[in-house]
């Protein structure tokens, strides 16, 4: 049986306007998918280290090994931009999970969720930016653009995974169905010689393919809501 | 010095808007037949058209019917539907994308899809032709992406009011040349309900602007650019049971802070002066969290 963990911030201190809905969004994801729920991180104790490999960037005080790496799907509902998952505390790293500190599946993970703003952008770099954080990990699921603080789609992602869907094509589900079509999801993955992640299924629901831990070829989908 | 920059025009206030029912069923319930064989006939006709099996799974707000090349959502609490083919939705391909239909041709293939399928889309209008792009990068090598697949979107409007949300629009997608791939069809039909007063553009403003979600901001650093107002109508997921398309403002936002520089949004304020109160025992609405600002 999967595991899962997720981390959600509605409240920013000033760093930027609060939100919402992101603990039911990610709570509702975590209380609705077939798993095991490792952690329930909110607010103040959600912290973009929980996502970032020890040692890198600066400062490096990554904590992924813990968190986000020690389960097999992260989820993170919050702030985001181009930059990467924006938190809504800076005061033990910067506050933000950025791709270049990521290093995901070297530990556990195969499937990281940031559903949030802008994180996969297409800006002409999305594979520069986002290239080296797959360790191991199958994919990241995000967005191109903007997105709604949607309370819902991490339960419907999980209904989806549930019900059988393949990973790609539950995220596109569940944006479809919570967003207009202005927005625009994507998603990037890894493959590497003889795994095929394009028809990854949650654990227990199909196919799962093996880690690419040292990928050979990445694919990125951007497509509108 | 005020922490909100307010729109260059505030629309008239239009006193009074038409509601309009989403639904004729009081519930969704095994026991409610009008809405049992109501959905029977929805499931008839639309297992026929896309020439799928009749029996499919209840999943969670929905039966899902499939054979070995496509897939057909059909929702309970909305009169929505989702076809998709397997293969050529959102498939990673690196075919031509030029024997896609072009920006002006994909409405002309959509259109005639509408007539065959008969999707009543008579409150739709073209909003955007835009494409799915995938790419794919070898080891270092330079990225190379390409088309693969263009959409049409459609948008709905009630009485000349945009309907806003995810629970009301239309996606046709054609990939795979000129090959129908997907039809998204979200939508409830309306019927009129009686005049209801609303609140004016000024009075949404002022509630925005009393939004918790910005009693943190610090005036000295952050700003919220207020770029439009528009009244119209919203419509929930397409899963969700909807009595009444709700009346709201839509309020289109940038709040810039030192550390996020720009966050675009956008916030529905309830247009019509109902307290939760009253807004249950009108039974305008079937979900709560969407009475007030959303």
């Amino acid at each position: 049986m999967g595991t899962i963990g997720v981390e959600w911030a509605n409240k920013f201190h000033g760093r930027a306007q609060d939100l919402k809905n992101n603990d039911d969004n990610a709570q509702g994801f975590a209380n609705t998918l077939q798993g095991i729920k490792r952690f329930d991180w909110g607010d103040d104790v959600a912290w973009d280290q929980d996502f970032e490999q020890s040692g890198t960037g600066s400062p490096s005080s990554g904590t992924d090994q813990l968190w986000a790496d020690s389960v097999d799907i992260a989820f993170y509902s919050g702030h985001g931009n181009i930059d990467g998952g924006f938190f809504g505390i800076a005061n033990l790293d910067d506050g933000i999970a950025r791709p270049s500190n990521i290093r995901l599946g070297d530990q556990n993970c195969e499937w990281v969720v940031f559903d949030a703003c802008e994180v996969l952008k297409d800006d002409g770099n999305v594979f520069g930016r986002c290239r080296q954080m797959f360790t191991g990990l199958h994919y990241v699921l995000g967005f191109h653009t903007t997105c709604g603080d949607s309370g819902d789609r991490g339960r419907i992602f999980a209904e989806r995974l549930n019900a059988g869907d393949r990973v790609r094509d539950a995220w596109i589900h569940a944006c479809t169905e919570t967003e207009g079509s202005d927005t625009w999801l994507a998603y990037m993955r890894a493959d590497a010689a003889g795994t095929d992640t394009f028809n990854d299924h949650w654990w227990g629901k199909g196919f799962t393919s093996t880690d690419p831990s040292n990928p050979t070829i990445r694919f990125y989908l951007k497509t509108s809501c | 010095m005020s922490l909100f920059n307010l729109p260059p025009q505030i629309p008239a206030h239009v006193p009074a808007i038409q509601a309009f029912r989403a639904t004729t069923f009081k519930t969704l319930a095994h026991r409610d037949e009008p809405f049992q064989r109501a959905l029977a006939a929805r499931i008839e006709r639309s297992t026929k058209l896309f020439g799928l099996p009749k029996e499919g799974s209840h999943e969670n707000g929905r039966t899902v019917f499939r054979d070995a090349a496509s897939r057909l959502h059909v929702y309970y609490g909305s009169d929505s539907l989702w076809w998709a083919h397997d293969k050529l939705t959102n498939f990673e391909t690196q075919a031509d994308a030029a024997g896609l239909p072009g920006e002006k041709d994909a409405p002309l293939h959509a259109a005639r899809e509408f007539d065959r399928l008969s999707l009543d889309a008579a409150a739709a209008t073209l909003a955007s032709v835009n494409y799915a792009e995938f790419a794919v990068q070898k080891g270092n090598e330079k990225p190379q992406s390409f088309r693969t697949a263009v959409h049409a979107n459609y948008r709905f409007e009630l009485d000349k009011l945009p309907v806003f949300g995810p629970g009301a629009k239309i996606k046709v997608t054609f990939a795979g040349g000129a090959q129908l791939a997907q039809v998204i069809y979200f939508w409830r039909k309306p019927s009129s309900g009686e005049s209801m007063k609303t609140i004016s553009p000024e009075e949404a403003l002022n509630q925005f602007q009393r939004d918790p979600a910005f009693f943190r901001l610090n005036e000295s650093e952050a700003v919220i650019d207020i770029h439009s107002i528009r009244l119209g109508y919203f419509a929930l997921p397409p899963a969700e049971f909807q009595r009444y398309y709700i009346p709201v403002y839509a309020i289109d936002a940038t709040t810039k802070t030192r550390e996020l520089p720009r966050y675009d949004f956008r916030r529905y304020v309830c247009a019509v002066p109902l307290s939760n109160d009253q807004v249950k025992r009108m039974d305008v609405v079937a979900n709560p969290t969407a009475c007030r600002m959303f």
